[in-house]
């Protein structure tokens, strides 16, 4: 279980930090950047993981601080 | 701390994108100086061989040494250093440390860099922006 939580840690740290880069892109990007999109998508796909990392390993199972 | 002073803060966290991240959260900030540390041992060293702090950033679940116990190990040479954890799960920070200090906050991971300027500034001048 340890483990498990360990790696649940771990996977969210991961997913924190693409969303967090990909924010920062975002914010950067001026209104017509052709890149504008790529960013998006990231930011899309990293929130998506997010919500379905919860939704396989609800709260109560999660003993990370 | 006065505004417009120049700010050190030292980063702890053993994941090192979490502290790129911090880093890329603080940059073109002129007042900030950031140090970092991947681990409670080696952010020890920081203190007392470095700068003097004005807030330690520090994850909450790290191999070795805990978050919570590094900032009071820290707390027992720099009392009044401030102290903002970073935590997947605040719930748990609670069991651990069922209650915060006065100069302590904490921030869920995944933060924006709104989200963590403003609780730096929350922390140090008790206004929201940094």
């Amino acid at each position: 279980m340890m483990d498990d939580d360990r790696n649940r840690h771990d996977f969210k740290n991961q997913l924190g930090i693409i969303l967090g880069f990909s924010e920062i892109l975002l914010a950067e990007a001026a209104a017509n950047d052709p890149r504008r999109g790529d960013f998006e998508e990231i930011h899309k796909a990293a929130t998506t993981a997010l919500d379905l990392l919860a939704r396989l390993f609800p709260d109560h199972v999660d003993t990370t601080p | 701390m006065g505004e417009g002073q120049p700010i050190v803060i030292l980063a702890v966290d053993d994941e090192p994108g979490v502290l790129a991240l911090v880093r890329r959260c603080l940059a073109n900030d002129e007042r900030v100086t950031l140090l970092e540390a991947p681990s409670g041992k080696d952010a020890l060293e920081h203190i007392g061989t470095g700068p003097a702090l004005d807030l330690l950033i520090t994850d909450l679940r790290m191999p070795e040494m805990e978050g919570d116990e590094l900032a009071r190990q820290v707390r027992t040479l720099v009392p009044e250093l401030r102290v903002l954890y970073l935590t997947s799960h605040a719930d748990r920070l609670f069991d651990a440390k069922p209650q915060l200090w006065a100069e302590e906050a904490y921030l869920d991971k995944p933060f924006t860099r709104e989200g963590l300027r403003e609780a730096i500034a929350l922390l140090l001048f008790g206004r929201t922006t940094l």
